[in-house]
């Protein structure tokens, strides 16, 4: 039995060791301390290779340790980093979405990194990363941004059904019409006409309009006010033709499911292609190690078929510095950007994950060189970064990307024609852009 | 509980009956010291953010924009303007109306049918429970796989019995029901073992003289079993309805609201509106609205419940 004696020296015990906790962490003076938001998922690979990432780095930089904080998904992400923003207290360094732009600075979150930038090497060093991940880091002449685990919609097709076909292996199709010709013979029915296997499959439409956006630029629409990101422009003739190509696909060839594409068919597109259902399939490079490991068939990987041009939008997320941090904390995320995108740490990230190489130099690292001969689809990604488009990065990207969303699901499902959905996106997305 | 405070003095006789008005002082603040504890989680967890949403939801407050502005009502007539939301409260009707009824009419079929002592009936209880134990989570990404086209369960039978299959979950018109059996098929078993228990209290009297005046088993149901039922009936019906209007997660995995919308309902667009899109004022109103919503059912079902005395003996 515990005397009354005994429990005030045990409370008082516990009292101590609180104290000395407390006092932990405030006795590494001269220790930076930098809260780092970041977005994969918790118990994958990708979380695994982050974290001995940061240890790697706070091994080797006494002055800073970096506190991860595996903050969810891309919205959760954002969602968490606003909150703190909001209370006061935002982290000092986390990687966003990168068209969350105009969201950060309209709520004054993130600095410029202009000043950082020219300290270290200036545009020299700038110029090493590929341009088209740069386009949405910047707006009214600052870099806000730095990219890393940066991706894009790709083209993959099974050579085994094209060679079945009669189709060339070699290459994928080129252009939107040899896509619909291509599509219609490596689409199959069964005796009662059910299509056992799906020319092709694009999820235009998910939860955000990602791929419809390849889509855009390749018909030449220019659909977002690229400088300062205060309009958008969804029914000009160009994204009406860019809607309807995909309307045909579905009911006029007959060569893609029918219906609106939706979360759920963003998931289901890559399993298909493995099942050898869908022979042709837009999927983020993202899936690139999934189709690797699980298709047992020969497949490869091109560039999405051009309409009046290729193209495709980049997507993924990039380091931001946040405001109101003190000044030693930015010096220290800095150093921390900074050694996480060097060609070395950069090419083992993207080996490890499968998104694309963020840096010229990265691709001449020994081990990118070696990853290449196992993978060699994974050179066509940053390749076709030399066509890409910009990402749409506007001010309230998130809520005008799922009017544009349920546009396209309205015309997909029949319930709009396709002037009437991408007007109805049109107006909807002006009347909100108006108070900016 | 206020009959037990007016009863309890004259049942225990005067002997300790509170003499001095410092001693009832007392009495009373020992009285709140026990509710203190409930009373501060409830401040700190509940009513402290209903009152902050109340107040948020009179400015115009988006997470991306400085400052605040108070603008009155001018959220709550951008709600009533948004077609949106007006698609949210005919999809959030659809699924208290498509699931309420079905889940509960089917737990009370199920409990009837397993209140018997036979070899089978432990494993029917588990098997038809075991929904109830799954996260719901897990079950929306099971069920995601199920009603995948081309090779998901729900399309291979249906092809195989009736020769055509459906895009479940990228159709406008059965998305929603799609979602909806799956909200049906997890609480079904759950509320099946409060119907269970309510069989337990129906006195074995009733029936053996339902038996000896020769009344047949609908009879017996709708006269015993139905009536005495009542007050599960009115806990479940009360439960599910909230549950309704607090569906997030099936939706979130297996939709996302889409397509076009037509699976969006009330909670899920606050989570958007909030955390997606950042407008907290919007949100705030829409917080509000359900809040009014819930707290009507629940004022209902005490007007309610109060009346169930009638039944107990």
């Amino acid at each position: 039995m515990i005397t009354r004696g005994a429990r005030s020296v045990l409370l008082a015990m516990a009292m101590l060791l609180i104290a000395m906790a407390g006092a932990g962490g405030a006795v590494a003076q001269g220790v930076v301390s930098l809260r780092y938001y970041y977005p994969v998922g918790a118990s994958g690979p990708l979380n695994a290779l982050m974290t001995a990432m940061v240890t790697d780095f706070n091994g080797s930089h006494a002055g800073i340790r970096v506190e991860p904080v595996f903050a969810g998904n891309y919205v959760e992400t954002m969602a968490k980093a606003m909150t703190a923003v909001m209370g006061g207290t935002p982290p000092d360094v986390a990687v966003l979405d990168t068209p969350e732009l105009y969201s950060l600075l309209d709520r004054d979150a993130i600095i410029p990194l202009d000043e950082l930038i020219a300290k270290n090497g200036g545009k020299a060093w700038l110029d090493d990363f590929y341009g088209a991940l740069l386009l949405n880091a910047q707006s009214g002449g600052h870099v806000y941004s730095i990219p890393w685990q940066r991706s894009t919609p790709i083209f993959y097709y099974n050579r085994d059904l094209f060679r079945k076909a009669g189709l060339d292996p070699s290459r994928a199709p080129k252009d939107w019409t040899e896509l619909a010709q291509y599509a219609e013979k490596l689409t199959m029915r069964d005796s009662s006409g059910q299509v056992t296997q799906w020319g092709v499959e694009a999820p235009v439409a998910d939860t955000s309009p990602w791929v419809f956006q390849g889509f855009l630029i390749e018909a030449g629409a220019n659909f977002f006010d690229t400088t300062s990101g205060k309009w958008v422009k969804f029914n000009s003739p160009e994204a009406l033709g860019a809607l309807q190509f995909i309307l045909d696909l579905q009911n006029k060839y007959k060569v893609h499911p029918p219906g609106p594409t939706s979360k759920a068919f963003w998931d289901q597109v890559p399993q298909d292609f493995i099942q050898q259902k869908a022979a042709m399939i837009y999927s983020t490079t993202g899936n690139m190690t999934f189709i690797r490991t699980n298709a047992k068939f020969d497949w490869n990987a091109g560039f999405m078929p051009a309409g009046k041009r290729y193209g495709a939008p980049t997507g993924g997320g990039s380091f931001y510095i946040f405001n109101k941090i003190p000044q030693d904390h930015v010096q220290a995320a800095w150093t921390f950007i900074t050694w996480m995108t060097n060609p070395a740490q950069a090419a083992r990230w993207s080996i490890g994950t499968g998104y694309v190489p963020i840096r010229k130099t990265e691709l001449s690292t020994p081990a990118f060189a070696t990853h290449l001969q196992q993978a060699p689809q994974a050179l066509t990604a940053t390749l076709q970064l030399r066509v890409a488009g910009e990402q749409m990065t506007i001010h309230d990207v998130d809520q005008i990307g799922t009017m544009l969303v349920t546009a396209i699901q309205a015309a997909q499902s029949g319930r709009l024609t396709t002037p009437a959905a991408l007007d109805r996106a049109q107006r909807d997305a002006t009347a909100l852009l108006s108070k900016y | 509980m206020a009959r037990s405070e007016a009863t309890l003095p004259a049942a225990v006789g005067p002997s300790i009956r509170l003499r001095t008005a410092g001693q009832r002082r007392r009495r009373a603040v020992q009285g709140y010291l026990f509710l203190l504890p409930s009373l501060a989680f409830l401040a700190v967890f509940t009513y402290y953010p209903i009152l902050t949403s109340a107040e948020l939801s009179l400015y115009r407050a988006t997470a991306t924009v400085r400052a605040h502005a108070f603008i009155g009502l001018g959220n709550y007539a951008a709600v009533a303007a948004d077609p949106v939301f007006h698609q949210v409260l005919h999809n959030s009707a659809e699924f208290l109306l498509g699931t309420v009824p079905v889940t509960v009419a089917l737990s009370l079929a199920l409990a009837l049918a397993l209140n018997r002592t036979h070899l089978l009936v432990a494993p029917f209880r588990t098997a038809f429970f075991y929904p109830a134990l799954l996260p719901l989570i897990g079950a929306a990404a099971i069920w995601l796989f199920v009603y995948t086209p081309g090779y998901g369960l729900m399309d291979v039978y249906l092809r195989n019995l009736v020769g055509n299959g459906a895009n479940w979950l990228q159709d406008p018109m059965w998305a929603l029901p799609a979602i909806m059996l799956v909200t049906v098929w997890k609480n079904a078993g759950y509320y099946m073992l409060f119907y269970l228990a309510g069989l337990q209290t129906i006195s074995a009297e009733l029936y053996e003289a339902a038996r000896i005046e020769g009344a047949g088993a609908w009879h017996t149901f709708r006269s015993i079993t139905f009536p005495l039922l009542g007050p599960t009936t009115l806990f479940v019906l009360v439960i599910a309805s909230i549950n309704a209007f607090q569906s997030v997660d099936q939706i979130w995995i297996m939709s996302a609201g889409g397509p076009d919308n037509t699976t969006n309902v009330l909670l899920f667009y606050i989570y958007q509106m909030a955390f997606m899109f950042f407008d907290l004022g919007k949100a705030a109103a829409l917080t509000v609205f359900l809040l009014a919503v819930l707290m009507g059912i629940a004022a209902l079902s005490f007007r309610l419940l109060e009346r169930r005395i009638h039944y107990e003996v």
